[in-house]
């Protein structure tokens, strides 16, 4: 059995509403946007989990979490991959000589493995996101114009001071522009942004990422502003270096389709929590919670005769900021019933490695679990 | 008669560089109440060709030939205020992007009640009354007339761009990518009103995608441009059945079926060609996997393949 790389349990992402001088003044509760609330799963090694669900769901808020690019407001992530023992060591030595945990606090954080990337300080946090990095979705955006791709390329080198002089930072960034197919570097080295078509951006995006030689890759949608004609080969391209350098990712998309071919497991998120989870085969195949159900049936087809009866649920997703009570999904849901209204649904396990989070599965469906 | 004629499109842009061909020679035809649905990578000219409908060019592109027959009138020659009371009553567009191309400082109500202003002689409060019960066609709360556009979701600003598109009630509709920037559940929301305001108005509508299969569910016939021509056009259901141009098999084979088998879908290596130079022959021999020396050569025509199946390609015989 692989090894888990990156764990993440209960995490929350709240952020503060801001309230006006009179709102404060009549010190009415503090409200807050519930973007990610309570999401809880593991990523093996070599492993390719996605994140779908609509925009506003949390998915990418739980990816920049992961990589403290924003603050969690609770929970835990753990990270497993190489590296981690030397850091491990360093903190728990600092943490003995200040006398803030005992021998046998020690002996066991070091037996339980898994570093808390939410304890770790400034200067450590910076070292652990040489493992842990991340792709944008936006080819367009996301790369500074009037940077050279060299430039782009080994800047995350220059923050991090890797290299010691310019000839080594050349050739690493030489071998990350080759790693995510743009080749001969040579060509592109020296161009800019503006001068290579958008799948060559993506790929100078991917080589950005690359180039600190990382172990666990968050990809926020990094294809959806491509076009489809090319979208393929960016995913290929993904898998190639999971092939080659044994990378995991999170991959976050809304895309099922693109979910469907790519990835090895799946979590559905619906206003900051998982409602469904497991094998891709499985959830786009034999999907069980009526959310899931419903955004299979709207992914359109190009063949007629693939057509099916369309699930649209009416309305636009609620306000993250104002979650309904019970089951977050009730006021959308087809099938919804009254204990919905009340009671937050608990994840049940309907097969291997399948979890979803429905009062359905409960109630009648007690026996297949 | 067709409600819309276009022959022989050509649609040029002047640049540093010299003439781009955007769109080099597009034919079609377009019923009263029939939607068609222009594809292609991006840089094709599908929009290009679509805005020339409406002469709603930048100021260094121009109509360098062909015609543009709409109700009668050639569109290529239409200038002043003659084209002006054409533009929105007759002929109207919904924009890619719907938060861009909306006012953010003016009442959603409003915006959509100036071009009813504009082109009929009537006062305000019938204006508002219009623009009320366009809110009540498109799925949107009449009592949210007065808000502004960052009041209303994403998918709302879509709707309010529908019924701004709809507020002097056109023949036909230009819909750019109109549901580009939407999730995939508020796309099957706006691709269902379209379908639905299409038959009960009867409107002729131009939908522009890169996506095949929202393409696939609004339109009855598929034109599929690559770098400034169509390549094929036909019945869409016939389009995806029976495929015959190299690069149309190469779009339908890019997508991932969530409903088919699970296998990485296939992509077309290479870049559209500059459209400043382009290589003679057939534009899409470098990127072909069957290209011979002929295509190199010859620029294939557009030949009816099948009954009311055209594909331009070498290879393609009728039959």
């Amino acid at each position: 059995m692989a090894k888990d790389i990156v764990s993440v349990k209960d995490l929350r992402v709240w952020f503060p509403v801001r309230r006006g001088f009179i709102e404060s003044l009549l010190s009415e509760e503090q409200r807050f946007v519930k973007a990610v609330d309570g999401v809880t799963f593991t990523i093996k090694e070599r492993e390719i989990f996605c994140l779908v669900g609509e925009s506003g769901c949390g998915k990418t808020t739980t990816g920049k979490a992961i990589l403290r690019l924003v603050e969690p407001t609770s929970g835990e992530v753990a990270y497993f991959g190489p590296g981690k023992e030397q850091m491990m060591k360093e903190m728990v030595e600092v943490a003995l000589a200040k006398e803030r945990i005992d021998e046998d606090q020690a002996k066991r954080i070091l037996e339980r493995g898994g570093i808390n990337v939410r304890a770790l300080n400034k200067a450590r946090m910076k070292a652990m996101r040489q493992q842990l990095q991340i792709i944008f979705q936006d080819p367009y955006e996301s790369l500074n114009p009037k940077q050279s791709i060299y430039d782009i390329v080994a800047e995350p080198l220059v923050v991090n001071s890797i290299g010691a002089n310019e000839a080594e930072r050349e050739e690493r960034v030489t071998k990350a522009l080759d790693d995510a197919g743009l080749r001969p570097p040579k060509n592109f080295m020296w161009r800019y942004p503006h001068e290579v078509s958008g799948g060559q951006r993506q790929r100078v995006g991917v080589a950005g990422a690359l180039v600190l030689d990382p172990d666990f890759l968050v990809a926020d949608e990094p294809v959806s502003m491509l076009d489809v004609s090319i979208r393929s080969e960016i995913l290929k391209l993904m898998l190639d270096l999971r092939e080659r350098k044994g990378l995991s990712f999170l991959f976050i998309t809304h895309d099922l389709g693109v979910a469907y071919v790519f990835s090895d497991r799946i979590g559905v998120m619906y206003l900051g929590v998982i409602v469904e989870m497991g094998p891709t085969e499985k959830v786009i195949k034999n999907p069980q919670h009526p959310y899931t159900k419903a955004l299979i049936s709207v992914v359109p087809t190009p063949d007629p005769k693939d057509r099916v009866d369309k699930i649209i649920l009416v309305g636009e997703r609620p306000d993250p900021s104002d979650v309904p009570p019970g089951c977050r999904f009730h006021p959308r849901c087809p099938f919804m019933m009254d204990i919905c209204k009340v009671e937050e649904p608990k994840s049940v396990f309907v097969s291997q490695g399948h979890s979803v989070s429905c009062h359905l599965q409960t109630t009648q469906g007690a026996g297949s679990s | 008669m067709a409600l819309l004629e276009v022959r022989g499109l050509r649609t040029y842009f002047k640049t540093q560089e010299g003439t781009l061909k955007a769109v080099d020679g597009v034919d079609f035809d377009l019923e009263k109440g029939h939607a068609m649905g222009l594809a292609g990578e991006s840089g094709c000219g599908k929009t290009t060709a679509a805005l020339s409908i409406m002469k709603l060019l930048p100021a260094n592109g121009y109509i360098a030939g062909g015609k543009i027959n709409f109700m009668g009138q050639d569109m290529a020659r239409v200038t002043g205020e003659k084209l002006r009371s054409i533009r929105w009553r007759d002929i109207s567009i919904v924009f890619q992007g719907a938060m861009n191309a909306l006012n953010p400082v003016k009442r959603v109500g409003d915006q959509i009640a100036e071009p009813i202003l504009l082109h009929e002689d009537v006062d305000n409060e019938v204006a508002m009354k219009r623009v009320k019960e366009l809110f009540e066609l498109v799925g949107l709360n009449p009592k949210r007339v007065r808000e502004y556009p960052h009041e209303f979701s994403g998918g709302m600003r879509q709707r309010v761009m529908i019924a701004m598109a709809l507020a002097c009630k056109p023949r036909l509709v230009i819909a750019d990518e109109p549901t580009t920037a939407l999730d995939v559940m508020i796309q099957a929301q706006i691709l269902q009103l379209m379908k639905n305001l299409q038959r009960e108005l009867e409107l002729a509508m131009i939908i522009i995608s890169h996506d095949l299969s929202v393409l696939a569910e609004t339109c009855e016939t598929l034109c599929i441009m690559y770098a400034g021509k169509i390549v094929e056009r036909a019945d869409s259901v016939e389009v995806f059945r029976n495929p015959q141009h190299p690069y149309t098999q190469g779009l339908i084979a890019a997508f991932p079926n969530v409903k088919g088998e699970r296998i990485m879908p296939a992509s077309i290596a290479g870049n559209p060609p500059n459209l400043i130079n382009p290589q003679p022959g057939c534009r899409f021999a470098d990127r072909c996997k069957i290209a011979k020396d002929i295509c190199l050569r010859e620029e294939p025509p557009l030949i009816e393949v099948l009954p009311k199946h055209y594909a331009a390609c070498h290879f393609v015989k009728p039959r």
